[in-house]
C-alpha cells in the first residue's frame, strides 16, 4: 500500500502539473503556437478527470497501509496539521487538498458563481499548488533521490516562473506571441 | 502546428500521465528488489516515532524492512 501510495502520489504530482500548465497557458498566451484557447480550455477541465481520481488514491492507500493507518485518520484528510506523525508535512498536503476541492467544486458550478469571485476562488489553485509542493518536499519519501527530485524541482521551476510571468504581465496579447516566436 | 485539436491534447494529457505513472511505479518497484532502500517511512532511533522526509534519511539505521526481515 506505502509503494502504490508512493506511485500514485507522484503521477497525481505529474497530471497536476499539466493541468497547472494548461491553466496558465489560458492566461499567459505560452501554448499559443500549439493550439487554439478553446482546445487548451476543453484540456485544462479534462484534466481533472485525471488529478483528481490519481489524488483520491494517494489518500486511499495511505490509510490503507498498515504503518500509517494506526497514525493517520479519516479527520486528518481533512482537517490540517493534526495526524499522528510529520504534522506540517502532512497538514500541507491536507490544506491544499481541502483548496483544490474547494477549487474543483467551484470550477463545476462555475456558471451559477460571480465570475469575480469564481476567479479569486480559481486562483487558490496557485496556493495549493506551492503547499503541496513543500508537502512532497517535507513529506515525500522519494525527494532524496536525484532523478525524482530533478525532475519535480524542474516542473516547479517552470510552473513557477510561469506564475510569476502570468502575475507580472498578465496574458499576452496574439501579436505580442507573434513577435516573441520571430 | 497551432491546430492541434483538443483530442489531441487529451490524449497527449493521458499519455503523459500514464507514461509518468510507469515510470514512478517502475522507479518505487525498484525499491523491491533493493532491500537497502527504506520501503516503509523510516522510524526516529530515538523516539521510535515515525519520521517521514528525505532528513531523516541520511543517518545509519537500517530500514524498518530489513529490521522486521531480519
Amino acid at each position: 500500500m506505502w509503494i502504490l501510495a508512493r506511485v500514485s502520489g507522484l503521477s497525481a504530482s505529474a497530471a497536476l502539473a499539466i493541468s497547472l500548465l494548461t491553466g496558465l497557458a489560458l492566461r499567459s498566451a505560452v501554448l499559443d503556437w500549439l493550439a487554439t484557447n478553446r482546445a487548451v480550455r476543453t484540456t485544462h477541465e479534462f484534466t481533472a478527470l485525471l488529478w483528481i481520481p490519481l489524488g483520491a488514491l494517494h489518500l486511499i492507500f495511505l490509510l490503507l497501509d498498515s504503518n500509517v493507518r494506526n497514525a493517520l485518520r479519516v479527520m486528518d484528510l481533512v482537517v490540517p496539521f493534526q495526524a499522528g506523525f510529520g504534522p506540517v508535512a502532512l497538514g500541507l498536503g491536507t490544506l491544499s487538498l481541502d483548496l483544490f476541492v474547494v477549487v474543483a467544486v467551484t470550477g463545476w458550478l462555475r456558471r451559477r458563481i460571480h465570475a469575480v469571485a469564481w476567479r479569486w476562488i480559481h486562483r487558490l489553485s496557485y496556493l495549493a499548488c506551492a503547499m503541496l509542493f513543500l508537502h512532497a518536499l517535507l513529506g515525500g519519501s522519494d525527494f532524496s533521490s536525484p532523478q525524482v527530485s530533478a525532475i519535480t524541482w524542474s516542473a516547479a521551476a517552470v510552473l513557477a516562473v510561469l506564475s510569476l510571468a502570468r502575475v507580472a504581465w498578465g496574458r499576452l496579447s496574439a501579436g505580442d506571441s507573434r513577435e516573441l516566436r520571430r | 502546428m497551432r491546430g492541434v485539436p483538443a483530442w489531441a491534447l487529451k490524449g497527449s494529457a493521458v499519455c503523459l500521465t500514464v507514461v509518468a505513472t510507469c515510470t514512478a511505479a517502475s522507479y518505487v518497484g525498484g525499491h523491491v528488489k533493493d532491500r537497502a532502500a527504506p520501503l516503509r517511512p523510516s522510524l526516529h532511533p530515538d523516539t521510535g516515532t515515525v519520521a517521514l522526509g528525505p532528513a531523516v534519511r541520511g543517518t545509519t539505521s537500517a530500514p524498518v524492512t530489513e529490521t522486521n526481515a531480519s
